[in-house]
Parts: C-alpha cells; structure tokens; sequence
C-alpha cells in the first residue's frame, strides 16, 4: 500500500470485509461457537453493537487528524521511537496473523486434496501468488479483491441458504448458552473477529472521498456483523459437533452437505477453489500493509526488496509450528488476544493519548496536518 | 535483466512447484486408484473385525448384453481397524484404495451391538468419505449381505445404493439415514442415531410372514423388518425398518410400521400409504396415501422432573382402497373416516413412542431439541439429563387426519 494509492469507498469496505471473510471461511465461526455456545448469535448482535461503538469513537478520536494514519499519529505523540514502535507491533501483527493463518489453510488443503504433498509446495505456491500481486501494484489486487469479495460474500450466503434443509433451529436454545457472564462479559473477547478494524487505522491517507471515512467504517463493521451472524448460523443450525471435533475448515464441511437432487452434487470444489483465490488476496493485501508501514517508518525505496524479504518472512515463519497442535494454539488464542491488544488497546491507546496531546498543544478544535 | 528472461525464469518456478501436484506424479493417478462402493464390517475370528470391501471392476465396459449387471469384486480382510484392513487390502490388490465414491457402510448386527463409534470417527476422519453415504445395520453377517445386493433393475452397483434409501421419500419403511447425520447425533445431546435396517431373506414367504404379531391380517404388511418380508425377489438382501442406537451400541429395531411414524415425527417423509380398519369389514383394511399437511407441533413440559410431550400431527390424505362399495363421496363418510384414521394413528405413534421410551430407552426423534427452549443456558440443560430423563417421559398424542376424497374413484354413492 503505497502513500500515493486512492481507494475508493467501495474498495476499501471490501479491503475490511476481507479479513473477517477470510478468516470465516477458516476457522472463526468454530472458535465464537466454542466460546459461546447456543449463545453465539445473540453474542455477534451484542459485539457488533459494541464494535460499532467503538468505531463512532475511532472516528471522533481520528477527527482531529485528517489525512493521517496510526503511524503519523504515533510519530505526532511521541516522536520518531514511538512512530517506530508502532510501527513494528503493526508489522508484526500483520506479518504474523497472515503467516499463521497461510500454514494452517495450507494444512486443510493438503488434509482434503493432497495428502502426499510436503505442505512447503503448497505454502510456496501461495507465497509466489503474492509476491507477484505485490509487484503489480496496490490498485491492481485492490480492484482484484474489491470482484473477488462480492463471489466470496455470495458463497457464504449460498452455503446458508443451501443448507436450510438440514437446518435444527432449536440448536440457537438454551439462549444464554453457556451463561449470561460468558456471552456478555468473558464473550466480548470475540470482538478480535473485527480485526478487521486495523485497516482502518491506516485508510484516512488512502481514501479518495476523505469525508467518507465514517460510512466506510460503519458500513464495514455492520457488513462484518451481518456475514459473520450468516456463518455461525450455519454452523450452529447443522453440526451439534463443530465444536467437540475440531474439524478444520468447518465452513466446507457445511458445503460438503450440499446437493441438489441427484445431479448436482460435491459442489465443496467450487467453494474452496473461490475460498482459495480469496485467501490469496487477503494475504496479498496483508503484505501490502506490511510492506506500506515498513516504508514509512524506514523510508526504505526499493519496493521490490522489500517484497522479496517480507515474503521470506512469511514462508519462514509459516514453516515454524510444528504440527497442528501448535498451529491451532497460534490461530486462536495468540491471534485472537494479540488481534484484540493491537487494534483495541494499541491503536486506542495511541489515539486517546494523541488527542490529549493534541488538546494540550492547541487548546481547541484545530487540526493536524 | 530482460522482461523475456524473468518471463522464462518465473515460468520454470512454476513448471518445477507444479510437477508434484500433477497425477501422474504420485501414485494417485485414476488407473492406480480402486474405488469402494460398499464396506462390510463384521466381529472377526482372529481379530479385531473382518473388513469386507466391494469394489467396482476397473475398466468396464459392458461387452456383454446391455441389461448385463456390472460386475463387482468383493474382498475381505481380518484386521484390528478399519484403517489397517485398508492397508492390508491396498497391499492385497496392489492398487490404493479410494472412498470417494464408497455408497454405503454395513456393520453387522453383533458388530454394531458392542459400539461403533471408533469406526464412525475413523470413517469421518477421512476426506474422501461424503457424509451423504449410507450407514446400513444388517442383521445377517454384513458379508453376506454385500455378496447378495445384486441390482436387479440396475447395471451398476453404484447406483443400486445410491438409489436404494430414495425409496424412504415415498415408503417410510427405511429411513435415509447418513454417516453424517450418525456422526452428528453421536455428538448430540438432545437425540441419538438411527442406522437403515438390512438383511438378506432366504426364508419361505409363508414362514417369515408367520412370524408376525399382528390383530389384523392386513397390518402383516407393514409389521415386517428387513428379512421377515413376504417379498420373493432375485436381490435377497433387503432393507426395511430402523436400527436403532444408545448413543453408538445398537439396542434394538422398529418395524416398517414405526419407521413410518418415526419419519412422519421428524418430518423427513414426503408421502406414504397407511391401511387402516375398514368400517365395513374389520377384517379388512383400508389404504390412505398420507402425507404431513404441516409440520408436526411438538410441545415439552416439565411435569415432576419428567418430560411430558405433547405432539401434533396433522395429516392430510386421499383413500387408495376403493370398489364398488366404496361410500366416501359424502362429507359426512370421509369426516367418519378422517376420525377412524386419526384414532387409530393416534394408538400406533402412542405405542410407538412409548416403546422409544421405555423399552429402546432412545430419543432417536430428536424430541430432546423442542425442551431446549426451556433452559436458559447450556449447564442447566446438561445437568437436567435430557436422554436419561427421557426413559420417564410420557406422552400426548393428537393425530388429526384430513381425508379429502379418493383419487380418480370416488365409489359409488
């Protein structure tokens, strides 16, 4: 994500959508379910309410600072130490959630299609998909996920759809599920599944209609909300065993249970060969991200560099976890409350701070260029 | 560097990255590959369990007469799991076996009695397996009963299987029942699992029906369980009635009669014939073809801790039985007859859930699910037992049976 990309409105509520998306079609309806159990719909309303709340206070705190980013905020509140500290929490957060999520979607992968193959060939092929849409340029792949989003939003809903028929609504009961403190107070932590917000933090730059900074965010957090409440629904309504038997890629299971008469049947392909091109762009966009913040906080100017040692990086640390054990470790609750401490407490953190800041220089209203 | 050359360069990556995942590669290739259409699993002699596996002849082509039944080859292996037979066999045939297009799993009656949920996770643990393929309990050795289903009115024995639980829409004297669904109601804390019925009939008709306990004549028809049917066919194995589970150890069956009342229950029936005493002559029976008008109602109370079930089944139907006596052109006569169906719909779904209760000790209707909404949250529902309390549950049926008219007769009046 170069300084000097646009993106418009559209574009970039999709750039949002696409990290829950993608992390739906993973495994995040499986980890919300095994967290609230019965309670998980009216869950996702009450964390939806919630991350809408705290994306009307993002834009507020954000108000002050038009035309900035975390990172040129961070630099504002504490100079250049802290505009790199920033910097590299967000880096790493990026560099390591796409990692983690890269291994462990290659590991359903090799489970389902090739068993005999090294899962390195398949991390590979991914990581050389990515370098060569970064070196295409930012508007090339943004305008690619913002035709590849659509397919993949439709696909989740036809899942739901399709599998009505094998639906047990009564599956929604007992409606506090494991208790009104784990789906109020100890379920909020589900509000990493709107990790997404992170991007938002560093969208004021890049957006080509700057007012429309609100309704990006809003109209992303409620489309989240929306697909978010479609899949755990599916998840709920057909597998009492989602949860107890830890079965990767849930999402395909519900998609292997699809058939229309006698004719139509395994349409499971289909999903995941979209899944598939999908995940290539969400980790595309990811190393955008990581590489835009990377050349802000070093003002490094060979891109192509960059490129070619982040995506080292990301095959490096994909190859790390040892097995699925580890892997399902990193995915859900080192991404879940890593997610949660860099986008709702850092990001935060850094914005209240800077408004105080702000408050105490100017001693009013006016804003920071 | 030239754009030609990185053209070049980026090209081979690939070509090289892209040569493991080709098939001819691997040995997973189609001509290295032996497809299943069925797995029989029988107690073994000197292990674990004896594996049986029906594969379809590779490269088949019907040299023979068109109606010529496809041939099928069936092998068997003693092992300790299912997996390791998979093994022995894979080296046996000299080919890697492939359940993707595996239609049906049979476990013998005495396999299926000491548990079979190592098998069940075991089948599901693997990707080629499709939760729509048939879980079969044959009460006959499953071996036998693979050997003797020979399509008669298909060439391939692939489609035999496939078509065969197809019949449950229209009949409701065998339920569809999946690995899938097995699998999910084994992890279900508000039903348990069903399995189709199976077996292979060699006996006489005269002394298989003669084993029925019916007080009418015409309820022998829908009173029988595959093996102990009338029919006399080329096919011996049959499939009629249900297997039913205690979580994964079969406990008992239900006759094509109470199958039939267990789908309409759990909604999952299109239509079927139901016969009736007629009032003009006890003796003989009438023939409605039913079908659920709406979806069944069911309510749960708590009453003394024990679940008091109120179901409602509304029906709507047409008369099959005609001749000329036949007198069901009047309101008047069909009302008469609409209660006569309740009435006597209403006495075989009481027994029949009773003896879901009392004697199977089962929820296999999923009326556990319905009680959910009585519980606020999860541990009440967990520690209140569902299953256990269900063995005390006591029922309130009302069947209410809409006959509109017959078919094209209408009898005279």
């Amino acid at each position: 994500m170069s300084s000097d990309t646009k993106i418009g409105s559209v574009e970039s509520i999709f750039l949002i959508l696409t990290v829950m998306i993608n992390h739906i079609i993973l495994n995040l309806p499986k980890n919300i379910l095994e967290t609230t159990g019965s309670a998980s719909l009216l869950n996702i309303i009450f964390i939806t309410l919630v991350a809408l709340g705290i994306v009307y206070l993002l834009c507020k705190l954000f108000k002050r600072f038009p035309g900035l980013d975390i990172i040129d905020v961070s630099h504002f509140l504490g100079g250049k130490p802290l505009k790199y500290i920033i910097g590299i929490l967000f880096i790493l957060y990026f560099l390591i959630t796409s990692s983690i999520f890269l291994r462990s979607f290659c590991e359903s992968i090799k489970l389902i299609f090739f068993q005999r193959t090294p899962v390195f060939f398949l991390l590979v092929l991914f990581v050389i998909g990515i370098v060569y849409v970064n070196k295409l340029g930012n508007n090339s792949f943004i305008r690619a996920n913002t035709l590849i989003m659509p397919i993949v939003l439709i696909s989740i809903i036809l899942i739901f759809i399709f599998n009505l028929q094998n639906f047990t609504l009564e599956r929604m009961f007992p409606v506090f599920g494991k208790g009104i403190p784990t789906t109020f107070f100890s379920g909020i932590s589900n509000l990493f599944a709107f990790a997404g917000i992170a991007f938002l933090y560093f969208l004021p730059p890049s957006l080509t209609q700057p007012n429309q900074y609100r309704t990006v965010a809003f109209t992303s957090v409620i489309l989240s909300g929306i697909w978010l409440l479609f899949s755990v629904a599916t998840l709920l309504y057909i597998f009492p065993s989602v949860v107890t038997t830890d079965e990767s890629l849930p999402l395909y299971f519900a998609s292997r249970y699809i058939e229309f008469g006698r004719f139509f049947q395994r349409l499971d392909a289909i999903f995941l060969l979209i899944w598939i091109i999908s995940i290539t762009s969400y980790l595309s966009i990811m190393m955008s991200f990581s590489i835009h913040i990377f050349r802000k906080i070093t003002e490094f100017k060979y891109v192509y560099i960059i490129i070619y040692g982040f995506a080292i990086a990301l095959l490096v640390l994909s190859l790390l976890p040892q097995n699925m054990s580890q892997i399902y470790f990193l995915e859900y609750p080192v991404y879940k409350y890593y997610s949660l401490f860099i986008v709702f407490i850092v990001g935060f953190t850094i914005l209240i701070l800077a408004n105080l800041k702000h408050r105490k220089l100017k001693k009013g209203d006016a804003i920071i260029e | 560097m030239s754009r030609y050359l990185k053209f070049i360069i980026f090209m081979t990556l690939i070509i090289i990255i892209a040569i493991p995942f080709v098939g001819s590669y691997s040995v997973q290739s189609v001509d290295d590959l032996a497809y299943l259409v069925a797995i029989g699993i029988d107690i073994g002699d000197k292990n674990n369990m004896k594996v049986t596996f029906e594969f379809t002849r590779p490269n088949y082509s019907g040299e023979g007469a068109a109606t010529e039944v496809s041939p099928t080859i069936i092998n068997s292996v003693e092992a300790s799991s299912i997996d390791s037979a998979i093994t022995l066999m894979n080296t046996h045939i000299s080919k890697e076996i492939n359940l993707s297009h595996c239609k049906v799993i049979v476990f013998s009656e005495k396999f299926a009695s000491q548990g079979i949920s190592e098998q069940i996770y075991s089948l599901m643990n693997r990707s080629q397996i499709r939760p729509d393929t048939n879980v079969i309990v044959s009460k006959c050795p499953a071996e036998d009963f693979i050997e003797n289903s020979q399509p008669s009115l298909e060439n391939l024995v692939a489609k035999y299987y496939d078509i065969a639980p197809i019949s449950s829409d229209y009949t409701g004297y065998v339920p569809n029942a999946t690995l899938g669904d097995f699998f999910d109601r084994l992890n279900c804390e508000t039903c348990h699992p069903t399995a189709m019925l199976g077996s292979i009939n060699i006996d006489s008709p005269s002394t298989s029906s003669s084993s029925m306990d019916s007080s009418f004549a015409f309820e022998k028809d829908s009173q029988i369980t595959a093996g102990s049917s009338s029919i006399e066919s080329t096919n011996a194995s049959e499939m009629i009635g249900t297997a039913v589970f205690y979580w994964d150890t079969f406990v008992g069956e239900l006759n094509a009669q109470e199958t039939l009342y267990h789908l309409l229950i759990r909604d999952e029936i299109e239509s079927c014939n139901i016969t009736i005493p007629s009032s003009y002559n006890t003796n003989k029976g009438l023939d409605l073809f039913l079908y659920n008008e709406k979806k069944p109602k069911i309510d749960i109370q708590i009453v003394n801790g024990s679940p008091f079930v109120h179901l409602t089944l509304n029906l709507e139907g047409r008369i099959l039985s005609v001749d000329s006596d036949s007198q069901y052109d009047s309101e008047e006569k069909l009302n008469e007859l609409s209660t006569a169906a309740s009435k006597h719909i209403n006495a075989a779904v009481t027994n029949y859930l009773y003896k879901t209760s009392r004697e199977l000790k089962t929820d296999i209707d999923g009326l556990g699910k319905h009680a959910l909404t009585l519980f606020l949250t999860e541990p009440d529902f967990e520690s209140y037992d569902w299953l256990r309390k269900y063995r005390d549950a006591t029922f309130d049926v009302n069947v209410n049976v809409n006959v509109k008219s017959a078919f094209l007769l209408g009898g005279d009046s």
